[in-house]
């Protein structure tokens, strides 16, 4: 995974949060990871990579940056507060697959993207890709951090 | 005179999503008669509601979204389907018009952008 590679992964991160809510992301630079675990946060969205490319894409974020962004999603008035860990799943799973689909954009539709997989505390049962150099690019908005893990082998 | 609505229903895995969607589109043209979370559940609801447009996600479990569109076509080919999807990459929205979509809209999207689209999309109906 090359440099260029990354950096489609940095700008789809910059635009979903453009394009949902009224504060720009602060996206600090990618860095390498030994393991996935010690970065992954509270919810985590999980994509596996297929096709051309092997790998995963995995978004991981805390109730308060998903809560944060579900009271500013247009049109979307559901009782956050009565259903909270459903919505903050469904919510973490869809930026993961939008992050991973928005990427094909560069990478060609020989990106495979599976539906997103989600998991609360840790990844639990959910296999990720093993033996590949994982970047992490670390995400604050709205003062909320999260981290993106991007693995692929081309 | 009361204009006749155009019933609509909304395909996409993601509940969120779904009632976005619905909301966004639920108003003075569009009757909102249902909505499925992935492609086998869309093909059977569709058979039952019979909707005049759909908004139809790609990446899905069970039948993707390419497979259902294909299948809906096959069962009404009336129907107009608009595709809602995260893959932005020209061959995929190319391959979803040539298997009968009438458009293709890119998430994430603007309230504005989805209302556009659909706008376009029943034009002539």
């Amino acid at each position: 995974m090359d440099g260029a590679q990354i950096q489609v992964f940095i700008d789809a991160a910059a635009h979903y949060f453009e394009m949902v809510s009224d504060f720009p992301a602060q996206i600090s630079s990618p860095f390498l990871v030994e393991e996935l675990h010690p970065h992954v946060r509270h919810y985590s969205g999980v994509i596996g990579i297929s096709g051309a490319y092997k790998g995963h894409v995995v978004f991981s974020a805390d109730a308060g940056m998903l809560g944060a962004l579900l009271i500013g999603i247009s049109e979307f008035q559901a009782n956050v507060d009565d259903q909270a860990e459903e919505l903050h799943l469904d919510l973490v799973g869809e930026i993961a697959n939008t992050l991973a689909g928005n990427a094909r954009e560069q990478l060609g539709a020989e990106f495979g993207v599976s539906p997103p997989l989600v998991a609360c505390g840790t990844l639990g049962d959910i296999k990720v890709a093993s033996g590949l150099r994982t970047y992490c690019v670390p995400i604050i908005w709205n003062e909320f951090r999260a981290n993106l893990l991007v693995a692929i082998l081309d | 005179m009361n204009k006749k609505l155009i019933r609509f229903m909304v395909v996409d895995d993601s509940r969120i999503m779904r009632e976005q969607i619905e909301n966004i589109l639920q108003g003075e043209r569009f009757e909102f008669v249902g909505a499925a979370q992935d492609g086998l559940q869309a093909l059977h609801e569709f058979k039952s509601l019979r909707p005049k447009v759909v908004t139809m996600d790609l990446t899905m479990p069970k039948i993707d979204g390419t497979e259902t569109i294909r299948r809906m076509i096959k069962i009404d080919p009336s129907v107009r389907i608009l595709v809602i999807s995260a893959l932005k990459d020209k061959a995929t929205a190319l391959k979803s018009l040539r298997l009968g979509a009438y458009g293709f809209v890119a998430k994430p999207f603007s309230k504005q952008q989805l209302q556009s689209a659909v706008t376009k999309l029943v034009e002539n109906l």
